[in-house]
C-alpha cells in the first residue's frame, strides 16, 4: 500500500470478496500441505482485514511475548500484482499453545535445514495460493521469487521489529490449518504497491458486478 | 533464422540447467547443462521418463515440488541453504576444497496450454556452488577466533545463549567453564609474543582434543577460554575440568627447541533457573579466581555448583 495513511484501499465488500477468493485458494491447497506432511490437513481463510502494517506488527511481538519465538518467511511477487508478502508462523489471538513450527520441530525432519525447508514450503503455497489465486480467478498474471527465511525460532522483537515494512498498509490474511486433532495458525502479510491495489480493485469489482 | 529456432538455441545453450516435464513426468526440454551435468544427452532422455532415466538419482522433494505445481499451478523452490542440490550433478569448477557436488537453487515453473490449465513443468537449476564455498568461509570465519581456529568471543556467547533457553525449555542442567592460561605473561616475557601465540594455540588445540562433542569452547579474552558444558551439572563440569587440566599439564607446548609446560586454572559454575549469562560467566570467573589465589594448576567449582544434588 502507498505511504499515504488516509487512503483506505479496499472498502468491506472487497475484502469480503478477497476473503472468498483467499478461501478458494487456501482450500484448494490443502492436498499439496497434506503430501507436504503426509498427514490429512484441512485449511480455511477466516478473516482478511487490512491493517496498519507497523502497529500490526508490533502487537504480534507483544502478544508473542518477549519469551516466545517468531518464525517468518518472505516471498516477493511480480507482474500483474506485484509486491511482497510476508508469513508469520504465529497467531496471537489463538488459542492453541503449540504453533506449527514447534510441531514441526517435533514431528518433522531431522536437521534444522529440513525444518526451514518445510516451513519455505508451505509458506511458498500459502502464499503461491491466496495471491496466486487472487490473480487467476481476476484474469491476472503473477511469478514469484524464491521464498526466504525471515526470522527462525527468534525471541520475538528481534527480526519484525527491525525490519523496514514495505508500505504503510498491508493485506493480512489469517490462515488456519487443523492437522491431526490439532489446530494452527498463521498470519499473511500481504504488501502491494498502489498499482496492484488499483487493478485488485477493479479485477474485484468487475466480478462483484459492481464496477 | 525462426523466433522457435533461436529460443531452442537459447534454452540449449543457457549457462543454467533446462528440463521440462508433463503429467507423466515425461521429459519433453533437456539443455546441454542437464546433459553435461547427468552425463545423459537430450536424445537417450527425450520422451523417457524422469525416473527410469535417472533412477535413484531423481529424489522424493524433486518429484514432490514438481507434483505441487502441476496441482496448484503455482511455482516452487530449492534453495542450498536448506537442501544442497535437487539433482546430483559434479561441480563444474574443480575447486580445491570445495563442494562434491554442485549447489542448486532451482525454480519449478508451471507452463499452461491454451484452456489455462498446467500442462508442463519447467525446472530450472543454477549452479550456486561459488555462492555456498563463499558463504561457508563467512560463516567460519565471522565464528572464528583468527589466532587459535576456536569460536569467538561472540560466538561462544552466542551458542551459551542458546544453550540457556534449551535448558530452560527442557529443565536440563547447564555448566560454564572460565580456563585462563597460568603465568601468561611470563611466556610472553621470557620467550617473546610469538611464543605467546603459539601457547594459546597449544591450548586451544588440546582443550578441543579433550573435551566432549557437545561441549564448546571458545577464546574469550586474551588467555581466557570459555567452556560450555550443557546437559552437565556442576559436579559433571568439573569432573570434565579436571580431565582436561590433567592434559593440559601433561602435554607440553613445543617453543622452538623447548618444550614448555603449561598449566591452567579453571573455574566452573551451574547455570540456575533464570541466571542471566553474566551472572553465570560471574560465577564461573569467581571460581576461577579461587583457582589462582589457591596455586594455580587446578580446578574450583562454584560453592553453590558443588553442593547440587545431581539432576542430569
Amino acid at each position: 500500500m502507498s505511504a499515504r495513511a488516509d487512503v483506505q484501499p479496499f472498502s468491506a465488500d472487497q475484502l469480503d470478496a478477497l476473503r472468498e477468493l483467499a478461501n478458494v485458494g487456501v482450500g484448494r491447497a490443502a492436498d499439496a500441505f497434506a503430501d507436504l506432511l503426509n498427514i490429512p490437513v484441512v485449511l480455511t481463510v477466516p478473516d482478511v482485514r487490512l491493517v496498519e502494517a507497523g502497529a500490526f506488527v508490533r502487537q504480534i511481538i507483544r502478544e508473542a511475548g518477549p519469551e516466545n519465538e517468531v518464525t517468518a518467511v518472505r516471498q516477493s511477487f511480480t507482474d500483474d500484482i506485484e509486491g511482497e508478502a510476508i508469513v508469520v508462523y504465529y497467531l496471537g489471538d489463538h488459542a492453541s499453545l503449540e504453533t506449527l513450527v514447534e510441531w514441526v520441530a517435533e514431528n518433522g525432519p531431522g536437521s534444522v535445514e529440513a525444518k526451514q525447508e518445510l516451513l519455505l514450503e508451505m509458506g511458498n503455497i500459502i502464499v503461491g495460493a491466496s495471491i496466486g489465486g487472487f490473480a487467476e480467478q481476476l484474469g491476472l498474471e503473477v511469478s514469484y521469487t524464491p521464498p526466504s527465511i525471515m526470522a527462525y525460532r527468534s525471541r520475538s522483537g528481534s527480526v519484525l521489529e527491525r525490519s523496514a515494512l514495505p508500505w504503510t498498509y498491508a493485506l493480512v490474511t489469517k490462515v488456519l490449518l487443523y492437522v491431526q486433532d490439532k489446530e494452527f495458525g498463521c498470519y499473511l502479510l500481504a504488501f502491494f504497491p498502489e498499482q496492484t491495489i488499483n487493478k485488485l480493485r477493479s479485477g474485484i469489482d468487475a466480478l462483484l458486478g459492481t464496477a | 533464422m525462426s523466433y522457435e529456432s533461436l529460443f531452442a538455441q537459447i534454452v540449449d545453450r543457457l549457462n543454467v540447467g533446462v528440463f521440462v516435464v508433463n503429467q507423466d513426468l515425461e521429459i519433453l526440454v533437456w539443455n546441454r547443462f542437464m546433459a553435461s551435468g547427468t552425463g545423459r544427452s537430450a536424445d537417450q532422455v527425450l520422451g523417457k521418463k524422469l525416473l527410469e532415466v535417472m533412477p535413484g538419482l531423481a529424489s522424493a522433494a524433486l518429484i514432490r515440488k514438481i507434483r505441487t505445481v502441476f496441482r496448484l499451478g503455482g511455482f516452487a523452490f530449492s534453495s542450498w541453504e536448506q537442501r544442497p542440490y535437487i539433482l546430483p550433478t559434479p561441480p563444474r569448477r574443480p575447486i580445491t576444497g570445495g563442494a562434491e557436488h554442485m549447489q542448486q537453487d532451482c525454480t519449478f515453473v508451471p507452463l499452461k496450454g491454451q484452456g489455462g490449465s498446467v500442462e508442463a513443468v519447467c525446472v530450472t537449476i543454477v549452479d550456486v556452488t561459488e555462492t555456498a564455498i563463499y558463504r561457508r568461509k563467512l560463516v567460519d570465519a565471522l565464528a572464528s577466533d583468527e589466532l587459535t581456529g576456536v569460536f569467538n568471543r561472540r560466538h561462544v556467547l552466542a551458542q551459551l545463549e542458546v544453550e540457556r533457553h534449551r535448558a530452560d525449555r527442557y529443565a536440563s542442567p547447564l555448566s560454564v567453564g572460565m580456563l585462563d592460561v597460568d603465568h601468561f605473561k611470563r611466556i610472553n616475557d621470557r620467550w617473546g609474543h610469538l611464543a605467546g601465540d603459539e601457547a594459546l594455540r597449544h591450548v586451544s588445540a588440546v582443550i578441543r582434543s579433550a573435551i566432549r562433542p557437545t561441549d564448546v569452547v571458545g577464546r574469550y579474552g586474551g588467555e581466557e577460554f570459555l567452556l560450555v558444558f550443557p546437559s552437565t551439572n556442576g559436579v559433571g563440569a568439573g569432573a570434565a575440568a579436571e580431565r582436561l587440566r590433567l592434559k593440559i599439564a601433561a602435554e607440553h607446548c613445543r617453543i622452538g627447541q623447548e618444550a614448555i609446560p603449561i598449566t591452567v586454572s579453571i573455574g566452573v559454575a551451574q547455570y540456575r533457573a533464570n541466571e542471566s549469562v553474566t551472572t553465570m560467566i560471574g560465577n564461573a570467573d569467581q571460581a576461577m579466581y579461587a583457582s589462582k589465589s589457591n596455586g594455580r594448576d587446578r580446578v574450583t567449582v562454584h560453592a553453590a555448583s558443588a553442593s547440587d544434588v545431581d539432576s542430569a
